[in-house]
């Protein structure tokens, strides 16, 4: 009857079993109340339908919630019958969950926060680039020629320094930032307190106006309101307090790791300075777009500039490809930051797969144990249908119960990722369990409710209905034992892949930590100091002040030696810088190598081995004649086959003095400066004394001090303080620490990468293991009578135990064959994170099948053992 | 249960009234009711789920007998007020009877109603 078809299609709205109950009646009331109302016109008839579908209306929503809170009711009650079931569930579930819980809190405060500038979508980060430098800072005139002359773009600049803070006996070193006027206006940002920066500000060397970051204002000046105005210490200088940046503010900068900067000063830039001289590349630039003007019109202006000032200053540009790119601040800043999530999301995916795996074979067993009851309740007229919907809301009420407790596992394994890595990845510190968080983890407590139970679900109402027509208490228990085996299979492949991964990763591991670095942190503690220009002018006064901190340094009791360096392998690098080689046609580009100032001492302290010619000595001051040190990669780059010793070389100039012709005084070993993974570059070490700076005006000040110690090396740490203080008491020794933890703090991204994929594969690991040993024990349990025959029939024990481990590790190695493909392809993904390992590493593979298959045949020895004892005479008596 | 413990709504107490003077299917429950009641119309859905709860706590039964097959339509079914049906409408009706004397005794009924 077509008129009856939507009110049919209405009543699918109530729950199942009334339909199924009285579906035909309601149909048949509803049928008659129409025909009533038709005999008496067209509005009654409309009227039997508005009120029959409000009617509807009302009732489903308060019927399926009575079914959810009965079943819900019901589902804790079973919960609590059976406890060892509901903990060992509440903890797989609570793990399963928490991790992901916790890897979602990272990618939320890391990727999925909007930046903290005003619309950021209209910000892009604007880089040089040319051949095997796809971005770097620029200089000074290329910012202002950038700035000027792209309509469409407005710009701003900041480049990285560091500063003392405060005066008289306690000064402080703190990261700072030097930035154009209009950085904040730029980047939407409103001073908190006080104002920004005026343009007149800028250009004035040294600063004599500084903003305060809302931390170091709490930190160092409590949160008192009335700094703004006052007059505060910075590199011995007075410096007026004009403003503070609002709380959460971060430089575009700091997203790119290290500390963030505490205090901004207005950028030296002269906007009127001729524009020729164009090295000294330091400033880091972002734009905004301006408003109707799209990043491809942006690129396009930017292009044209380029291209002019290619023509303007072809000795200068043309080379390389030189070019400016305009890259989305957002992709900018958290891009490199992906692929780490994106690995860490992934294993964390696995895991929760993986529990799901377990569970849904746990409750297939459980469900064979709730046979009867099902039975019985399908027998009462309970539908298929409802039955599923029990058994689900069972799971799900188990999938919140475990994602509480996975709030609790997600607070301890985010503590233990930034406990592993505080830095390097930008606004992690800044993850906790916020809404957002507690959003997706009942989110996903909800749909691994409903994946675990959709299996067990499905089969058990099914299997219960077939009980009930047939009134028997067994039936085939083939589909079922197949499902969980598959189930079984399934954990053991996602475990390979996961035990794969952290293999790579720990052999990854142990290969860098092996690799010669180049130096000997043992025994070696440094500090970062610096000489500041109020008192120390120009390059006699600094290197005399170098010179006077290191005698006082050697002085100290326990110091076996000491030097000084402007780099800090592993910590602090350099830009490279050009030269030409005498007696060779001159090149363009010019052949370049990374370069460092050094005193005498520094690669006796930091254990550099000498390769050839000789160390830098006290002889080589100003009046001496002027020499630098090359490392291996430089010597054999420029010289291959020769002695480099004695050879000269003369470094390019850019606004600064015309450069001496410097002698090669000796070669020193390779030292990987910007990571263990990174091969080492061609370097050069420059005498402190000698040294002469291509900007005009501009000196090294910052010097780490490398201290090789006789005992531990931070029980000098006071002696190394007030050794500083002795010379200048304004002067404070900044991040003094063990060379030991220097290297240990560059290779904290992927000691946490390492440890937390290990602990994701431990974790899959005694799960699949669990889950082999419940398969192969419920396998011998339903086997008990067979077994009891072949026994009867002279089966000798090995047989029998032959036949237990055999269908138990016939399920590993199923396991194993899917899932080596799908690790192969998985650990593709891992490459870049991968170091003098590939990705189907024979050995680490080897090594996670023999593991595996121990760990199995353990969990399969016990079922075993339990099957030789059988005893047949019992075993078919039972029958 | 709780549930039968608790007072039955106007719908439930209707439903019980309908069967009082006989069984009856559900269509014919739904006539009766809007008959005694001026107000809300009961509906099929709320019908049936109040059929179903008194079902399971057996205040109704489902009847056996049916008319002449000749007049009946093979999907009615009948339903049938039980001895404990009964009592749970005169426990209510004696409440609201109670509650009807206490609003006389405050004057706020005029009289009687007829019956």
């Amino acid at each position: 009857m077509t008129p009856e078809r939507p009110w049919r299609w209405l009543l699918r709205l109530l729950p199942s079993d009334l339909r199924i109950d009285h579906g035909a009646e309601m149909e048949q009331a509803f049928h008659e109340q129409r025909r009533e109302a038709g005999a008496r016109g067209r509005a009654h008839v409309m009227r039997v339908w508005w009120r029959a579908a409000a009617d509807v209306a009302r009732t489903a929503p308060r019927e399926h919630a009575a079914q959810l809170a009965q079943d819900a009711g019901f589902a804790v009650r079973m919960m609590r019958r059976s406890p060892a079931f509901t903990a060992v569930a509440v903890l797989t579930l609570a793990l399963g969950v928490g991790v992901n819980s916790a890897i979602f809190s990272l990618v939320h405060a890391v990727l999925l926060r909007p930046l903290p500038y005003a619309e950021p979508g209209a910000l892009v980060a604007v880089w040089n680039r040319w051949d095997g430098s796809p971005a770097a800072p620029m200089s000074d005139p290329e910012f202002m020629d950038y700035d000027e002359r792209c309509r469409g773009l407005r710009m701003a600049a900041s480049a990285p320094a560091s500063v003392n803070l405060g005066a008289g006996g306690d000064p402080e070193r703190i990261p700072a930032a030097y930035v154009t006027a209009d950085l904040l206006p730029v980047l939407g940002v409103a001073p908190a307190r006080g104002r920004g920066f005026l343009a007149e500000e800028e250009g004035r060397a040294p600063a004599r106006v500084a903003m305060l970051t809302h931390d170091l204002w709490l930190r160092a000046f409590h949160a008192d309101a009335s700094v703004v105005g006052r007059t505060i210490p910075v590199d011995g200088e007075p410096v007026e307090v004009v403003g503070v940046t609002p709380a959460g503010f971060l430089l575009p900068r700091d997203f790119r790791g290290g500390r963030a900067a505490e205090i901004l000063l207005p950028l030296p830039l002269d906007r009127a300075a001729p524009r020729d001289r164009r090295g000294g590349h330091y400033l880091q630039a972002v734009a905004r777009l301006l408003p109707g003007v799209s990043l491809e019109a942006a690129r396009a202006e930017m292009d044209r500039t380029v291209a002019e000032l290619v023509r303007t200053y072809p000795e200068q540009h043309q080379q390389g490809h030189f070019g400016v790119v305009l890259t989305p601040l957002r992709t900018d800043l958290l891009g490199p930051a992906r692929p780490v999530l994106t690995m860490l999301v992934g294993a964390v995916a696995l895991v929760l797969l993986l529990a799901c795996a377990n569970l849904a074979s746990l409750l297939l067993a459980r469900g064979e144990g709730r046979r009867r009851e099902l039975a019985v309740r399908a027998s009462l007229g309970a539908d298929r249908f409802r039955l599923a919907r029990q058994l689900l809301t069972e799971t799900c009420v188990l999938g919140l119960v475990g994602g509480g407790a996975g709030l609790a596992v997600a607070a301890l394994g985010m503590k233990a990722a930034l406990t592993l890595d505080p830095s390097t990845l930008p606004r992690a510190h800044q993850a906790g369990l916020s809404p957002p968080v507690v959003l997706f983890t009942l989110l996903v407590s909800l749909a691994t409710g409903v994946v675990f139970g959709l299996l067990p679900a499905g089969q058990v109402s099914r299997v219960a209905l077939d009980d009930a027509l047939r009134g028997a208490g067994r039936s085939s228990v083939g589909g079922r034992g197949r499902l969980r085996r598959a189930l079984v299979t399934a954990q053991v492949a996602i475990a390979v892949v996961l035990l794969a991964g952290a293999g790579l990763l720990v052999k990854s591991f142990a290969r860098l930590q092996s690799v010669p670095a180049g130096f000997d942190p043992g025994g070696v503690l440094t500090f970062r100091t610096t000489a500041p220009a109020v008192r120390y002018p120009g390059r006699p006064e600094v290197a005399a002040f170098y010179a006077r901190v290191l005698e006082e340094v050697r002085g100290a009791p326990g110091v076996r030696t000491a030097g000084a360096g402007s780099g800090l392998p592993l910590a602090v690098s350099s830009g490279d810088w050009g030269f030409d080689v005498e007696g060779r046609a001159v090149v363009r580009p010019r052949p370049s190598a990374d370069w460092f100032v050094v005193t005498p001492g520094y690669f006796e302290a930091m254990g550099v081995r000498l390769l050839r010619g000789r160390r830098p000595a006290e002889a080589d001051d100003e009046r001496g004649a002027p020499v630098l040190f090359l490392n291996e990669s430089a010597a054999r780059a420029l010289f291959p086959g020769e002695d480099a010793v004695g050879r000269r070389l003369r470094l390019s100039r850019t606004t600064g003095p015309e450069q001496p012709w410097r002698t090669i005084a000796g070669v020193v070993g390779d030292v990987r400066h910007r990571g263990l993974e990174r091969p080492p570059r061609p370097e050069m070490y420059i005498p402190l004394p000698q040294f002469q700076h291509f900007m005009a005006g501009t000196q090294v000040r910052d010097m780490s001090v490398v201290v090789k110690t006789s005992g531990p090396p931070l029980a000098l740490a006071a002696a190394m303080r007030a050794a500083v203080r002795r010379v200048d008491p304004q002067v404070p020794a900044a991040d003094l620490r063990p060379m030991d933890e220097v290297v240990g703090a560059s290779l904290s991204a992927r000691r946490r990468d390492t440890w937390l994929i290990g602990a994701f594969a431990a974790l899959a690991l005694a799960v699949a293991t669990v889950g082999v040993y419940g398969v192969t024990a419920h396998h011998v349990a339903q086997r008990r009578r067979e077994i009891g025959l072949r026994v009867a029939l002279g089966a000798a024990r090995r047989d029998i135990l032959q036949m237990v481990l055999g269908q138990g590790m016939r399920l590993v190695a199923g396991g194993m064959v899917i899932g080596l493909p799908v690790t192969l392809a998985a650990t593709a993904a891992l490459r870049s994170r991968l170091f003098e390992v590939m990705p189907h590493d024979a050995s680490v593979l080897a090594a996670v099948a023999v593991l595996l298959g121990a760990a199995a045949a353990l969990a399969c020895a016990v079922p075993a053992r339990r099957a030789t004892r059988i005893d047949a005479a019992v075993a078919l008596r039972d029958e | 249960m709780k549930r039968d413990q608790r007072a039955l709504t106007p719908a439930e107490f209707q439903v019980l009234l309908a069967l009082a003077d006989g069984d009856k299917h559900g269509y014919a429950i739904l006539k009766a009711v809007a008959r005694d009641r001026d107000g809300v119309a009961l509906g099929p859905a709320t019908l049936y789920t109040i059929i179903r709860r008194f079902l399971a706590n057996r205040f109704i039964t489902e009847s056996g007998q049916r008319p002449d097959p000749a007049l009946d339509d093979e999907r009615r079914r009948y339903y049938r007020l039980t001895a404990a049906g009964r009592a749970a409408a005169r426990a209510d009706a004696d409440r609201m009877e109670s509650l009807l004397a206490a609003a006389r005794a405050r004057d706020l009924l005029r009289r009687p109603r007829r019956a």
